[in-house]
């Protein structure tokens, strides 16, 4: 498999008034899974569609390996792209549909149909090679549309949401069965999705995109982990991530965040940094991963639980604190608690995430040597 | 008395079963929600509930009364559909409007209620806007709204969130179900996702090729599964399923996969001789860690896939893939060598054949 | 990879050849628009641009004229009024009929499969055959029904003959609809009746305009029927224009300048509903 790096830099491109996407940059490495990631309208599939060649930048460039592939139309670049749909064509044979890119380009017989073999062995297709595409299911589909991409030895693999139109079972088997792929061919492939769950699991490398701004580029466990604002903690994660809005005040030599009759006491974590004195007064923003707060008879905060939500093979546990606030636990199944019961919280205060109310950016602050 | 009553209901379409002696009950105040996969039938039980298709036999009551045979219009039921009913060329008001248009109510009194739906959705804000300019939660709840404001008796939602977002789907799950509670309203929610099955309904029903094959809490559901189509339909992650032998004597239970035994302590009555199993455990019930102890089995991880708090490792043993949930705490990565811990407390097997549970 | 230098070559190569194509196109346009206001001594010189412009052709086309032609023949032609207000007449109906038919038999075959897809297909043999085939048998039909020269009976074939397009263009339409908007409505107490006046007609208003602009044009311009079927009473437009070419030889400026009021209608009427022909289906919900 040929594999390239790829390297955007200061991308933008308007449609109208519109920035579609605004002034990215980013570098993707040879043979790994990179992905695009934000809500609908955020700038990603423009900015896929702008490597493809599809899209011309209004400014910026693109490199495909060490060339400036900027000016080239899609059919020299040496990339593929595999589409949300019409990714196979169902009136064509398995080994039609993979051949295909091959006969445009009139590769010699025996070499297409060597080629043709050997992928389909990698992507389980065999004893299908004579079945009409449309007769196969939606995971068979997106294998052969892979196998077609690959056929033509594209240096970049692209993918626009090919799952989107698979419902959530067979979508957590192809995320697998993709990535297998992929480690096996060890080729470059950026990929397209809005479902945060999806990037986690599939990529090496997570690029999340909001209104055409990249805000963050980083492996899974660190955009998970260290989100660098609000946005992409709320994005990233499921279930989403807790906000409590307050202002930081000490009192008595505690610190506590306020919002109205809710007092949350943060000093356990305050006391591990430096320059905490420098957002007392400030208004913050603290989050909290619903799997950083326990439920536990002992715990500082009272609710009611609301809703029992199942996600995955834990239950987030709704707890509605007071009319503004509703905290959410993540608990395994055995701990699982009555609608309307009331529970007490408890937070793991190591993990709290610390943004500015009004910027949205990370508050960075120092931790105390220990 | 049930509130709604779906009775021993089949459908065909020409040769092809559709449903199979459906039969379903709800309570006033109730979500139902039915869970499967695409094609299971969901959506034409729905449709035989609202009226818009008849059932080839059985019956549908209501408060006792047989509706079988009143048509759409006066059974009084809402339904949203995975195509939401919001029309394009109307704007927000309008479409939410439409159905108290339709029986002629004045038009303040249609004002009033259109303004007072609208409020409870949190959608004031789109009623003078065209749907073109909708996100896709407004759009779903534009189309709730419409199907509220006439007050149902029972309101039917097919796969309502199909369309959004991941992000937005989870948001609005949580988000109907909260106003699910406030609002009181009896409803059926039918869904292929079957964790949005599980969090949504008071009950959850199993559907799976037109057959009811479980019906309970969600938890029970989630926890108890009858058969190993239920116990892989529910599962996410993916269920391991191991195709092995089994036999039971004495108060044990030894399943055989492939070179691997595997013990597991049962009731004493239960005996048979040996048989062709399916074992299956949850990649969440599984565990691994990194030195080798006494009773673990040695593998390889192939593929790691980070789900936020934990991840999913997909660990090659010898002769069997398993998928295991690992949490953060432990630090594992693609090619290294793990231990797999197997609790066989959390193992269920089933007959091969009848794909029934025999452990317990 | 191509030179610098031959890719600036290709590019105006393309452009030449577009340039050839929309002169091609334009330059019939033009010869009508000049004709239209030479004086007679002009018609027949190879200029554009009139040296004595003049608005004549334009008057003659309201008046009762006879023309002199060469060796003394002598033609008259009615005023243009009344064929143009029997073309408006003639058109308005029939596209009315045919899209509003076309309309309910394009819901049947959409919603309920009927008439069959042969029945559909078979809608479109009164286009299969040329005009001139049937226009005889047609003729003999009318007069038997004292149809001939009468504006019913161009209405009636009018509409008879275009429905199909309308059945077509509207079928696409109303297939793109989803059943559950109407299902929507039916639960909600609308009769199948009701939905499909409140739900379907207003939904499918783009494909009716669409349809509606497509058969207008057809029968704004048709000439064949309207010439074998009209005599006095109820001549069309094209038919008028036919009649500058006559015994006393082409009158070019006169036909030049009622085609000019004959196009500038449709024009003018698809200039009013242009914002209509926008579709109207995306759900709003974009990706990407």
């Amino acid at each position: 498999m040929k594999r390239a790096k790829v390297r955007v830099v200061n991308i933008t491109k308007r449609f109208g008034d519109l920035v579609a996407v605004n002034d990215v940059s980013f570098e993707v490495y040879e043979g790994e899974i990179f992905t695009l990631l934000g809500p609908s309208g955020c700038g990603k599939t423009t900015t896929l569609r702008v490597i493809s060649g599809l899209e011309k930048p209004d400014s910026g460039k693109v490199y495909i390996g060490d060339s400036d592939v900027t000016a080239l139309p899609p059919q020299l670049r040496n990339v593929c792209l595999v589409f949300q749909e019409y990714a196979v064509f169902p009136h064509m044979s398995v080994y039609d549909n993979i051949a295909f890119g091959l006969k445009v380009r009139k590769v010699p017989k025996e070499e297409l149909s060597k080629r043709v073999r050997e992928l389909a062995e990698v992507l389980e297709l065999t004893d299908r090679l004579n079945t009409k595409a449309s007769k196969l299911g939606i995971s068979e589909q997106q294998r052969i549309a892979l196998a077609r991409c690959m056929a033509v030895e594209p240096e970049v693999l692209l993918l626009d949401e090919p799952l989107t139109f698979a419902d959530a079972k067979v979508r957590e088997k192809m995320r697998r069965e993709l990535k297998k792929i992929q480690r096996e061919l060890g080729a470059t492939m950026i990929y397209v999705t809005h479902d945060q769950l999806e990037a986690m699991m599939l990529s090496d490398r997570i690029a999340v995109m909001n209104r055409g701004r990249l805000l963050q580029v980083g492996s899974p466990i660190e955009i998970y982990d260290n989100p660098q604002n609000l946005f992409v903690a709320r994005f990233i994660g499921s279930p989403t991530i807790n906000t409590i809005e307050g202002t930081l005040v000490e009192e008595r030599g505690r610190f506590l965040i306020k919002r109205d009759e809710v007092v949350v006491d943060v000093s356990e974590f305050m006391s591990s940094y430096h320059d905490v004195e420098s957002l007392l007064g400030k208004d913050i923003v603290i989050g909290i991963r619903p799997e950083d707060v326990y439920l536990d008879v002992k715990g500082p905060i009272e609710g009611v639980a609301e809703v029992i939500e199942v996600s995955g093979e834990r239950l987030a546990i709704h707890v509605k604190i007071s009319k503004e606030l509703v905290l959410k636990a993540l608990v395994p199944v055995h701990e699982a608690v009555a609608e309307r019961e009331k529970v007490r919280l408890s937070f793991n205060l190591e993990k709290l995430h610390v943004f500015d109310k009004v910027t949205e950016e990370k508050v960075a602050l120092r931790r105390v040597k220990q | 008395m049930p509130f709604l009553e779906i009775r021993d209901v089949s459908k065909k379409f020409g040769e092809k079963t559709a449903l199979k002696n459906i039969s379903l009950s709800v309570s006033r105040g109730e979500v139902l929600a039915i869970a499967g996969p695409p094609g299971s039938g969901k959506t034409t039980l729905l449709k035989i509930v609202a009226g818009l298709i008849s059932p080839t036999s059985g019956r549908i009551y209501l408060n006792g009364i047989d509706i079988t045979d009143v048509p759409p219009h006066i059974r009084g039921f809402s339904m949203v559909f995975e195509t939401p009913p919001v029309y394009p060329d109307r704007t927000g008001y309008e479409n939410i409007a439409f159905p108290l248009k339709l029986k002629n109510l004045p038009e303040a009194e249609v004002r009033r209620k259109v303004y007072e739906i609208a409020d409870l959705l949190g959608i004031r804000h789109v009623l003078n806007r065209k749907p073109s300019t909708f996100s896709g939660g407004e759009y779903q709840r534009v189309a709730l709204a419409r199907a509220l404001v006439t007050n149902p008796a029972v309101l039917l939602l097919d796969e309502p969130l199909r369309n959004l977002d991941a992000k937005i789907r989870e948001y609005m799950a949580v988000w109907l179900k909260q106003l699910q509670s406030k609002i009181g309203i009896t409803a059926i929610y039918s869904t292929h996702d079957p964790l949005e099955a599980l969090t949504i309904g008071t009950r959850v029903a199993v559907m799976l090729s037109g057959e009811v094959m479980q019906l309970g809490e969600p938890l029970a559901v989630l926890n108890n599964p009858v058969n190993l189509d239920v116990d892989d339909y529910v599962s996410i992650p993916a269920l391991n399923i191991f195709k092995g032998t089994a036999k039971a004597f004495g108060g044990k239970l030894v399943i055989n996969i492939d070179k691997i035994s595997i013990e597991k302590d049962v009731g004493r009555g239960l005996q048979f001789e040996e048989r062709e199993v399916m074992a299956t455990i949850r990649p969440s019930d599984v565990s691994i860690v990194k030195t080798y102890q006494p009773g673990t089995l040695s593998g390889k991880t192939e593929l790691i896939q980070y789900l936020g708090a934990n991840a999913l490792a997909t660990v090659k043993l010898n002769y069997i893939t398993i998928r295991v949930i690992v949490p953060k705490t432990v630090q594992v990565s693609e090619g290294d060598s793990v231990y797999v811990v197997l609790d066989p407390r959390n193992m269920r097997v089933y007959d091969a054949q009848s794909k029934q549970r025999i452990d317990l | 990879m191509k030179s610098h230098g031959t890719r600036i070559l290709l590019s105006a190569l393309k452009y030449i050849a577009i340039g050839v194509f929309v002169l091609w196109v334009l330059i019939p346009v033009a010869w009508v628009i000049s004709l239209a206001f030479k004086p007679y001594a002009e018609w027949r010189v190879s200029y554009f641009i009139p040296k004595n412009f003049t608005w004549n052709n334009f008057v003659v086309l309201f008046k009762s004229e006879a023309f002199v032609g060469i060796m003394g023949a002598t033609a008259i032609v009615e005023p243009v009024t009344k064929p143009l207000v029997n073309s408006l007449a003639v058109t308005s109906f029939s596209t009315i009929i045919a899209v509003m038919i076309g309309f309910f038999t394009a819901y049947g075959a959409s919603r309920y499969n009927t008439p069959g897809p042969f029945g559909l297909f078979f809608t479109l043999l009164t286009r299969m055959l040329p005009p001139a085939t049937f226009v005889t048998p047609i003729m003999v039909y009318y007069s038997n029904l004292r149809l001939l020269d009468t504006h019913f009976g161009l209405i009636m074939l009018y509409s008879a003959v275009t429905v199909t397009y309308g059945i077509w263009i509207l079928k696409g339409f109303i297939d793109a609809i989803p059943i559950e908007w109407e299902e929507a409505a039916m639960l909600e107490g609308a009769t199948p009746i009701k939905t499909l006046f409140k739900v379907v007609l207003p939904i499918a208003r783009p494909g009716l305009v669409v349809a509606g602009l497509f058969i207008f044009l057809l029968t704004w311009t048709e000439l064949l029927f309207a010439l074998v079927l009209t005599n006095v009473y109820a001549v069309t437009l094209p038919v008028h224009i036919s009649k500058y070419v006559g015994a006393v030889g082409q009158l070019y400026g006169p036909q030049a300048a009622l085609a000019l009021i004959g196009s500038v209608i449709p024009i003018a009427i698809g200039y009013a509903i242009q914002k209509h022909l926008v579709t109207g289906f995306t759900f709003g919900m974009v990706r990407g």
